[in-house]
């Protein structure tokens, strides 16, 4: 009787440390859950908070086709006179797909002409199709690519309006 | 979820209560006839019936976490409510096994958890904020090569391993606090010049080459891993010493560079170091064929073998294995001891709670508010990880055996020490963490 006791109770001491730990993975997973709860509503306030570009001449950059829901094309995004583009949250164009870096590119404003510059990105910043290896000027009409997002440079636009 | 961090947490202790209870019931109706007067080695020879000693050691301990839940409760910590139950389910599973095994050493064990526990108070009441601690980095660093350096002179050598201090009334093996030193130190470090290492000026197969100058702390470290692996004769230090290095350049830097290169260093280091030295010779020999020795230097690892394949699926049931047979069975094979008599079953319940301690601590350290924080959380995980991982690959003859400790389960006072002062500083760093969530949202 004692013996068969014992056993059950030998039993029971696995199943009390197999509880602790179905107890513990529940609760981490429900704790889980409730972190990227949180984190969803917090992603589109952010943009809405994106930060202005200051500076500049009035150049933008305009989304020509875009692979990502964040970013549309026709969008227009004004040039200041340091313009960040990448994955990052202090960037001031924001892309949120994997082949963009934290900090994927940079566009300065100096002596009355804008220079890109790739920060190092892993998957490289195309220019008329042609990898940017060193700081280099942007003319009006180039096709800036970063992964699937394509946008063109686009400088006095004014100017372009009264052409057409 | 925040505001019930503290309630949570009980009631996972209530898990812990049930299970240390249910195990020292098993322990007394497996052996009531064992009726021997336990003379108490630190109480100055004070006598009392050997089960009143086990039940009122077990109370203890279960109180001492209760209590620093509840103080923490009071005192406004919100730490991670899950490490706390994880390292008391390990604590109790550990002094279980003692009980069975050692009855003396979980006196001791016990003693030396009731330092720990104070340490973890200490520690969480007085270092939350840790910013500080960054500008201090080359006090580690002095501190860190005294206690280390000391042992070789004034150490005695035990278990073959040089890296005990003796200090009358107890002994401290010193490289278990060097550890922390070790990660608060690489913390600082990286966090200041992690821009400079991860910038690759070249490449080669993909893989970025950085210039001379930034292989200096990977040559030094690899250096100072070596010096401890030929003065002090612990193989297992200096391999937990250079992984973690590894782990924590790498979460740095995010470059395979110092991994990849960092291991062959480490393995050419070893080749060497095997045909050079005797004791990393024999290490290597037994973890090759443990058979071939098997009544000599091998035994030890043969026992351990014939343990682990007694326990079968659910083990022999507790208290009915032989693990006694097992030379240091309390310390580093107490693995061993576990699996025989839990099985296989037990043998990955431990390895689970060792993961959720691990998965946890580096959540901790991807939330972190800065870089010194969430490096410095990295670190001790990985530490914690890599000795975990290190002693049960050793005793399951997966890697050649070093003598290290199971953090938490095994006896060891400075480690158990070590180990609370570490889940201090992680619990420290998620406490900053989920504070700056209340405000945040």
């Amino acid at each position: 009787m004692l013996a068969l006791g014992v056993s059950i109770l030998r039993g029971l001491f696995l199943i009390l440390l197999y509880l602790f730990l179905f107890r513990l993975t529940v609760s981490m997973l429900g704790q889980l859950r409730q972190a990227s709860a949180k984190e969803e509503p917090v992603q589109p306030g952010l943009l809405k908070t994106r930060l202005l570009a200051t500076g500049g001449d009035g150049a933008s950059l305009q989304v020509i086709s875009s692979g990502e829901e964040v970013i549309v094309p026709g969008e227009s995004f004004p040039l200041g006179d340091i313009t960040q583009i990448g994955r990052g949250r202090g960037n001031h164009i924001h892309l949120s797909g994997h082949y963009a870096s934290q900090e994927h590119a940079r566009i300065t404003f100096k002596q009355g002409q804008y220079w890109l510059e790739d920060l190092g990105s892993l998957n490289h910043t195309f220019l008329n199709e042609v990898p940017v290896t060193k700081e280099i000027v942007l003319a009006n009409g180039d096709r800036l690519r970063i992964g699937e997002v394509i946008f063109r440079f686009v400088r006095w636009a004014y100017e372009m309006e009264s052409d057409n | 979820m925040l505001a019930n961090l503290r309630k949570e947490e009980r009631s996972l202790l209530y898990y812990i209560t049930a299970f240390l209870a249910v195990g020292v019931l098993v322990l007394y109706l497996g052996q009531p006839e064992f009726n021997t007067v336990y003379e108490l080695a630190l109480g100055s020879g004070y006598k009392l019936p050997f089960w009143w000693f086990v039940v009122m050691l077990s109370i203890g301990t279960m109180a001492g976490f209760w209590l620093i839940s509840a103080y923490w409760r009071v005192a406004g910590f919100k730490c991670d409510p899950y490490l706390m139950p994880i390292t008391a389910s390990l604590t109790a599973l550990g002094l279980i096994f003692l009980f069975r095994l050692r009855p003396q050493y979980a006196e001791r064990q016990f003693a030396w958890l009731l330092f720990g526990l104070v340490a973890l108070v200490i520690i969480t009441t007085l270092l939350r904020k840790m910013d500080w601690l960054e500008d201090y980095k080359y006090i580690y660093v002095a501190a860190g090569v005294i206690l280390l350096v000391l042992p070789i002179f004034f150490g005695r050598e035990q278990y073959g391993a040089r890296s005990w201090l003796d200090l009358g009334l107890f002994q401290l093996q010193s490289s278990e606090f060097v550890k922390l030193l070790l990660v608060m130190f690489l913390a600082s470090f990286l966090a200041e010049n992690r821009r400079v290492l991860s910038a690759g000026s070249d490449q080669l197969w993909g893989i970025s080459i950085p210039g001379i100058r930034e292989y200096g702390p990977l040559v030094v470290m690899w250096g100072i891993s070596l010096l401890i692996l030929v003065f002090q004769k612990d193989l297992g230090t200096a391999l937990i010493y250079f992984c973690t290095f590894l782990a924590m350049i790498y979460a740095a830097t995010a470059r395979m560079f110092y991994v990849s290169a960092g291991l062959l260093l480490f393995f050419l280091g070893g080749t060497v170091a095997y045909y050079i030295f005797d004791h990393v010779q024999a290490r290597v020999d037994i973890w090759l064929n443990p058979w071939a020795y098997s009544s000599g230097k091998g035994y030890q690892i043969v026992q351990s073998l014939f343990a682990l394949g007694s326990g079968g699926l659910f083990g022999s049931g507790l208290g009915q294995g032989l693990p006694g047979l097992i030379p240091a069975v309390h310390t580093d094979f107490i693995f061993s001891a576990i699996v025989e008599e839990l099985g296989l079953v037990g043998g990955c319940a431990v390895l689970v709670l060792y993961m959720c301690f691990i998965f946890r601590g580096f959540m901790i350290a991807l939330n972190a508010r800065n870089d010194f924080t969430a490096l410095l959380a990295t670190g001790f995980t990985a530490l914690m990880g890599l000795q975990t991982f290190i002693i049960i690959a050793g005793v399951i003859k997966l890697l050649p055996m070093t003598g290290v400790t199971l953090p938490f389960i095994s006896y060891g006072g400075s480690s158990l020490v070590a180990n609370f002062v570490l889940l201090g500083m992680l619990l420290n760093v998620s406490h900053e963490v989920n504070q700056g969530n209340e405000t945040e949202y």
